[in-house]
């Protein structure tokens, strides 16, 4: 009776040591102190991710004028990078305008980057389904988002400008990244609940400083 | 024995935990060449002017990748289109393809119509009653849109030929 009790006792104890000393442990964070959301950029990808200095651009506005990034320093950026034929850009488009409307009493910016994809397509699909409250920029040749790839995230896709089709960044008021996510269909959020939790989080820490 | 299996258990578990870290492939890997999307065109018999067959183009999609059906779920998305060249021989004229039926793909609140894993297109070919004896090239490309589960990639194309011989009737 005792050692039958004793088995099943070895059996826990073994489970739970591989377990706690055999890798089952969390990735890096993005940023120290934020919740983990799932898609964000891996430290051991490289630049540019969370802490880093978002890459300045200088990109066309849909419908005429030039757009700076530096422009927005003072504000905060919601970047996401989208073209009208991916399935997961064209679920979100719609909900990165009600974004904009929602924060931009607080000083958040919603910039919209379509990448590769002809000027006149794009145009005529923004303008159906990108709110006027969005900036929204023409990525001709897709060299902006492809200075967004980290150079160790997906290393097999040749064209690096790929790899952030669909991704979402914010970047504070001095140009700093705070957050850097990609898409994946088994936790997707359209309606980007986790990245505006992300930034309710990031606006609550600077109103307390 | 139970240790054993207490053990082995833990192990497989921990290996379990270890393989869902970041991986810098996070999306299915790309091969070297780009193409996502592989063809086979079925070689088809020698024909006579006035004879008709049938092109049978299969495909195979890499594990973890899906592409847009020829008729997706919304007119901005790309379907996947068999086309061929405008400058092929004139005296072979090719009905419209005829494409496998779609594969659900769920993404959020929406299902959108794919194509996943292997499929064959088939498009008839009939040729002119006065056309030449002669071997014929027939050019054409695949292209299609492809996402994983993860993000999608940009639209790509996979060219093709269909060698065709044409020999009088005995």
């Amino acid at each position: 009776m005792k050692r039958a009790q004793a088995i099943p006792r070895r059996f826990l104890i073994c489970s739970v040591l591989l377990a706690t000393f055999g890798g089952c442990h969390p990735g890096p964070a993005h940023d120290p102190g934020s919740p983990s959301l799932e898609g964000a950029v891996r430290p051991e990808w490289g630049p540019p991710q969370a802490g880093d200095s978002a890459p300045s651009f200088e990109l066309p506005v849909v419908g005429g004028g030039t757009f700076r990034l530096s422009s927005l320093k003072g504000s905060w950026v919601f970047l996401h990078f989208t073209a009208s034929w991916c399935p997961f850009c064209d679920a979100e488009i719609a909900h990165l305008g009600e974004v904009a409307k929602a924060y931009e009493s607080r000083g958040v910016k919603v910039v919209v980057v379509d990448v590769k994809e002809p000027l006149a397509h794009w145009a005529k699909y923004a303008a159906e389904h990108v709110s006027p409250s969005v900036v929204d920029l023409h990525d001709s040749t897709g060299a902006t988002a492809a200075r967004y790839a980290p150079p160790r995230m997906q290393p097999s896709f040749q064209d690096r400008a790929e790899v952030v089709l669909d991704s979402s960044l914010l970047v504070d008021r001095q140009g700093t990244i705070r957050l850097f996510v990609m898409p994946d269909s088994a936790h997707f959020d359209p309606t980007f609940k986790g990245v505006c939790r992300e930034l309710d989080r990031l606006l609550a820490a600077e109103a307390i400083r | 024995m139970r240790l054993w299996v207490g053990i082995l258990g833990g192990t497989l578990f921990s290996l379990g935990c270890a393989g869902s870290q970041a991986s810098p492939e996070r999306q299915p890997a790309i091969p070297p060449d780009g193409r996502v999307v592989r063809l086979k065109v079925q070689v088809l018999p020698t024909l006579a002017p006035g004879g008709h067959d049938e092109i049978v183009v299969g495909f195979s999609i890499l594990p973890g990748f899906h592409v847009m059906s020829d008729r997706p779920s919304k007119p901005n998305y790309i379907p996947t289109a068999l086309v061929f060249d405008a400058g092929n021989p004139t005296d072979i004229v090719l009905d419209d393809p005829h494409y496998p039926p779609p594969i659900p793909f769920v993404l959020a609140d929406e299902t959108i119509r794919t194509f996943q894993s292997e499929g064959t297109i088939r498009v008839s070919l009939n040729v002119a009653h006065d056309a030449v004896a002669a071997d014929r090239a027939l050019k054409g490309m695949l292209r299609y849109q492809a996402c994983t589960e993860r993000g999608c990639l940009f639209p790509r194309s996979e060219p093709f030929v269909v060698p065709i011989r044409i020999q009088m009737a005995q």
